[in-house]
């Protein structure tokens, strides 16, 4: 084990005893409860710190199964049951919400999750016979447990959260998270099935609210509307922020700071909301890494002092994922037939057909608004066509959604989309993650490598992508489209932002990716790199295609020069 | 000859990234400028800077012997300062008709004076008296440009500059666009970007290269990305 | 005694108020692109300065302008200090900005008056009108009037004035507008106080009817956003979709009970964003 690790759990051994050092305030209970929010909070984190969904129900999931196993409890129902019964359907109405608001601006899970728990807290008020009203409802088995020994079993709990935390949010989960929370449409483009992945970690998320609520509950003796509320949620969300939010220990450090500040000075009074909407703004504004981030960079400067560099991993054997169908050059890989689209009242492409053959680079050439991009969003499924086919080896493309196509279709953009705070290597290894899942985390590491060091991108491996410059960026968007050699690979506007070097080296990028048997087309307005490199290609103007045929040709068509070329002399 | 526009060691970008250097550009009475260059040269930043959207980051714009400092760009619109935006940035929910309006907001030109002006631009671009009721959103490119031009001789401009007006644009419209600024040659100084050299060559009175961020006096040689 | 009158004239009055706010905050949104989590508060800080003001003695008339003037400061000041200097900040961290401001103006609102509702004097004070089996107070008819008028005012000022035109092309393209010389920061500044006035407005006609606590701004955030997301943020549809809204709970007020009005609202809530999803192809936030 090493030794920064050893270092962490003698950390945390401290940390467990010290409710009994005597400090004031700390007291083991204050400890309890301390634990058992931040387990709570630990979703949060993954929610709003990772995924960046912004939510304010949870609260409200740490009340709801507590109200119903409690009242399940008092029906008469075996405690098991109720316990069981509690937790699942509390479970089960996080996927709801999740379901109802996932797939919409941001704005509406914030505004859903706050009506969420004015709704929880409402009918807990509303219905005193069965909830107990504003009193509140009693758990009386819990006074069954000793006070240290419900302290075990909370550091117990946190301590298995913090695992299972740990364990999801890692490798291609932590990558695929953190490119949703920073570009869903790149995140959809590379394989993500967004909805599905936000729905899921809001529902793992609100799961641990359940959990922490329920024994919390247990453990306090008694559950009160307020503890539904929307006060409540925001409270966490502060305490989330001030701790860190998206640092593994940002719940932890941020709980047990406020929960204790507020045992000091004394949590009746009213100067409690001021002070702590003020302090929650000032961390809004100023401090948005939290407490945690401030101890991140010296935590691993000292870490590394006591570790020493990481042993390099050891060179696996590149797995290779040429696929099957890649198809033998000269065989029609994508087929475009009577295209068309309409916005409103603009007609954005008009009865647009061609074909692309494995093995060819071919150029889509126009002014801007002729449709290029409209018609690059049409093939990966951003957009749908008002008429027309878009068929992939033969097979009709319009029933599969954006992200079904990653595996076939390979796409940059004109301005690169990556994740700032990942790795070149991570950012390539996204797209893996969808396209190659059977492989070991190691193996696409190092197929995405071999990519990078494919396109001399090597060294930049490990560097994270926001240090990098935006010709690098580009470059690096390139690679994520071509890894795993999918038969179509899509490029807007590689060249544009290159300099002369880079545009060498974009030049041989993708006479490999044409050796290796994809077809690639390529949006450029640079007509000698375009002339250079590309074989065949189509020129749009105002939506329609007035020129398509092998370059030589189109270029000096006269209709193209009359159209089109008389703007780039 | 008065000098309308003095750029001085210029130097603007985008919060810590420095696109443009030690820019120096001199504009006296009512010529016309014209600087060539390549995509990502830094053109673009250079205009907005002048044209206050960008803080500058080094240097100063002197406008009619006034230094600018930081004043913003709608202060420096209402002083005769006036960009033609890179992408026409026609506001699309407006009318044509509402777009001139717009520049009212600079109060440049009281009514009379406006009426006047709205005539003789609607001359210069008669497709756009045809379509004044029309949302800006349904004009096609070439029109678009059209309509950027006009609203910003709505304003009465002491300098005029466009940003690469014939991008995206077919050749027909290129040489609309071309007859419109050369009649508009000598009422006003302009600067024109852009990157076809045909165009700067039958429009300006001198021409400047920028490249890799630096301002520089033309070469002949044709030189591309 | 009608009980539906009754529950009309209730959602004439409540809708008057939830227009002024759904009004106010699409202006925010389409100028500033963000949903301002804090812009119920205009209307809680409104009422308890009113309150305040009136305990203290003041005549009504100086303490409604006070509690305006307040709102408007407040709404500024957030625009000025903490929003307008982050621009480049991303849309969640705004909403987060705004949601910080909400929760430090309940804490300060608590501070002043606690936890227990308050209120003030009617504007509109004398016999109430009787028709058709229902109450309406005077107060209320002023509410309904005023407040719809202010609405459709501020509606028409965005679409066929000039200066409203120029507001919304800031919201449009702020680099375009202000090439065109339009001050887009004093624009935008604008939008904000309009939506802090209304709010504040609202508060001066509905409080004598119904009373304030310090805890009123989210919920009023709460129903100004369902009134402006059923309205697809378009003003003009904003001011039917308020009035929508108030009768709705209205009349789940009268015939299922008060205590069913935040679950229903929920359950508008989860109707609009399933009808607004039909539209998105990929999952969640608007593409840049």
């Amino acid at each position: 084990m090493s030794r920064s690790r050893l270092l962490a759990l003698a950390l945390a051994a401290l940390a467990i005893a010290s409710p009994y050092a005597g400090f004031p305030g700390w007291t083991p209970a204050l400890a309890t409860a301390v634990a058992f929010n931040t387990l709570g909070l630990l979703g949060l984190n993954l929610i709003f710190g990772v995924v960046g969904m912004l939510a304010f129900g949870q609260a409200a999931f740490m009340a709801l199964p507590a109200y119903g196993a409690g009242i399940l409890d008092q029906t008469g129902m075996p405690f098991i049951l109720a316990v069981a019964v509690g937790v699942a359907a509390s479970i089960l109405v996080a996927r709801l919400v999740a379901w109802v608001f996932v797939r919409l601006p941001g704005v509406y899970l914030a505004v859903g999750t706050l009506g969420f728990g004015y709704v929880v807290e409402g009918l807990a008020r509303a219905f005193p016979s069965i909830s107990g009203g504003a009193s509140g409802l009693v758990f009386s088995r819990g006074r069954a447990i000793s006070a240290d020994a419900w302290y075990a079993i909370a550091i117990a709990m946190l301590s298995l959260g913090l695992v299972v935390y740990a364990w999801y949010v890692r490798g291609g989960v932590w990558r695929r998270l953190r490119t949703i929370c920073h570009d869903e449409l790149a995140a959809a483009v590379v394989g993500i099935d967004v909805v599905r992945v936000k729905a899921t970690a809001f529902t793992i998320g609100c799961s641990f609210a359940v959990v922490a609520g329920l024994l919390r509950a247990y453990y306090v003796g008694v559950i009160i509307p307020e503890d539904a509320g929307v006060d409540r949620s925001l409270e966490q969300v502060g305490m989330v922020m001030v701790g860190g939010l998206g640092h593994f220990l940002g719940p932890l450090i941020g709980t047990a700071l406020v929960q204790w500040l507020f045992m000091i000075t004394g949590y009746a009074s009213r100067y409690e909301l001021v002070i702590y909407g003020a302090a929650f703004l000032a961390a809004v504004i100023y401090a948005r890494e939290g407490i945690a981030g401030w101890i991140d960079r010296p935590w691993r400067r000292l870490a590394r002092r006591l570790d020493g560099e990481a042993p390099r991993e050891p060179a696996l054997r590149q797995p290779t994922l040429r696929s099957e169908e890649a198809g033998k050059s000269g065989a029609v890989c994508l087929s475009v037939a009577a295209v068309s689209k309409r916005f409103g009242g603009v007609q954005a492409l008009e009865n647009v057909s061609f074909e692309v053959s494995f093995g060819e680079i071919f150029a889509m050439v126009g002014p801007n608004g002729a449709g290029k991009s409209t018609l690059f969003n049409i093939i990966c499924g951003i957009e749908a066509p008002s008429s027309g086919t878009v068929r992939l080896r033969g097979d009709d493309l319009a029933a599969l959604p954006i992200h079904r196509r990653a595996p076939f279709i390979g796409r940059s953009f004109q301005v690169a989309r990556l994740v700032p705070d990942l790795t070149a290597l991570a950012n390539v290894m996204v797209r893996l993650d969808r396209i190659a899942p059977q492989l070991a985390e190691a193996e696409r590491a190092a197929l995405a490598l071999a990519q990078l060091e494919a396109f001399g991108l090597g060294p930049l491996a490990n560097r994270p992508v926001r240090t990098l410059s935006l010709g690098q960026h580009k470059l690096i968007d390139l690679t994520r489209a071509a890894v795993g050699d999918p038969p179509l690979v899509l490029l807007d506007e590689p060249a544009v932002g290159l300099t002369r070097e880079e545009l060498t080296h974009l030049a041989q990028l993708l006479e490999q990716l044409r050796a290796r048997g994809s077809a690639v087309i390529i949006v450029e307005h640079n007509i000698d790199f375009v002339a250079e490199i590309t074989g065949r290609g189509i020129v749009l103007d105002s939506g329609r295609a007035i020129a398509l045929g092998a370059i030589r040709d189109i270029l000096a068509d006269q209709g193209v020069h009359e159209a089109y070329f008389g703007a780039l002399a | 000859m008065s000098t309308v526009l003095a750029v001085e060691d210029l130097s603007g970008g985008y919060r810590s990234l420095v696109v443009f250097r030690d820019a120096n550009l001199a504009v006296t009475g009512s010529r016309t400028i014209g600087i060539l260059g390549p995509n990502g040269a830094g053109k673009t930043t250079l205009l907005k800077t002048i044209a206050g959207l960008l803080p500058a980051q080094g240097g100063r714009v002197v406008f009619g012997g006034r230094d600018m400092g930081h004043s913003r760009a709608h202060d420096r619109a209402r002083g005769g300062l006036v960009l033609v935006p890179e992408g026409r940035q026609i506001l699309a929910g407006l009318t044509v008709r509402q777009n001139l309006e717009l520049s009212r907001a600079a109060h440049r030109l009281d009514d009379a004076g406006y009426r006047t002006r709205l005539g003789e631009v609607l001359e210069i671009f008669p497709r756009l008296g045809e379509r004044l009721g029309q949302p800006g959103g349904s004009l096609s490119g070439g029109e678009q440009q059209m309509l950027a031009i006009a609203r910003a001789l709505m304003l009465d401009p002491v300098l005029l500059m466009l940003d690469e007006p014939t991008q995206g644009l077919a050749p027909i419209m290129v040489r609309q666009v071309l007859a419109a600024l050369q009649r508009l040659k000598g009422r006003f100084a302009m600067v024109v970007v852009e990157q076809n050299r045909g165009f700067l060559e039958s429009l300006a009175d001198a021409t400047l290269m920028m490249r890799g961020g630096r301002l520089s006096a033309a070469e002949n040689a044709a030189e591309r990305a | 005694m009608n009980p539906l009158t009754q529950a009309v004239i209730s959602g004439l009055m409540s809708g008057a108020v939830y227009a002024l706010l759904a009004t106010g905050l699409v202006i925010v949104f389409h100028t500033a692109q963000i949903v301002n989590i804090a812009h119920g508060e205009a209307y809680a800080i409104g009422g308890i300065v009113a309150a305040v003001a009136a305990q203290a003695g003041a005549p009504l008339w100086l303490a409604f302008a006070a509690a305006i003037v307040v709102a408007i400061f407040f709404a500024v000041a957030l625009e000025r200090v903490l929003l307008r200097p982050r621009r480049d900040w991303s849309i969640n961290a705004l909403i987060l900005v705004t949601l910080a401001v909400a929760f430090f103006s309940r804490g300060v609102l608590n501070l002043l008056v606690g936890s227990d509702p308050v209120s003030f004097p009617r504007l509109f004070a004398g016999a109430p009108l009787r028709f058709a089996g229902g109450v309406l107070p005077r107060q209320g008819l002023g509410l309904i009037v005023i407040g719809f008028t202010a609405a459709i005012a501020v509606t028409a000022f965005l679409l066929y004035t000039p200066l409203g035109r120029q507001l919304r092309a800031a919201a449009e393209n702020p680099d375009a507008a202000e090439l065109m010389g339009v001050d887009v920061d004093r624009a935008r500044a604008l939008a904000f106080a309009i939506a802090g006035a209304y709010g504040a407005l609202g508060a001066v006609l509905l409080v004598p009817l119904v009373s304030v606590d310090f805890q009123a701004g989210l919920g009023m955030t709460l129903r100004g956003f369902i009134a402006a997301a059923i309205a697809g943020m378009s003003p003009p549809l904003a001011i039917v979709a308020g009035l929508g809204l108030g009768l709705a709970e209205a009349l789940v007020t009268t015939y299922l009970g008060a205590l069913a009005q935040d679950p229903i609202l929920f359950l508008a809530l989860i109707g609009v964003a399933l009808w607004q999803s039909r539209k998105v192809r990929f999952g969640g936030s608007l593409r840049a």
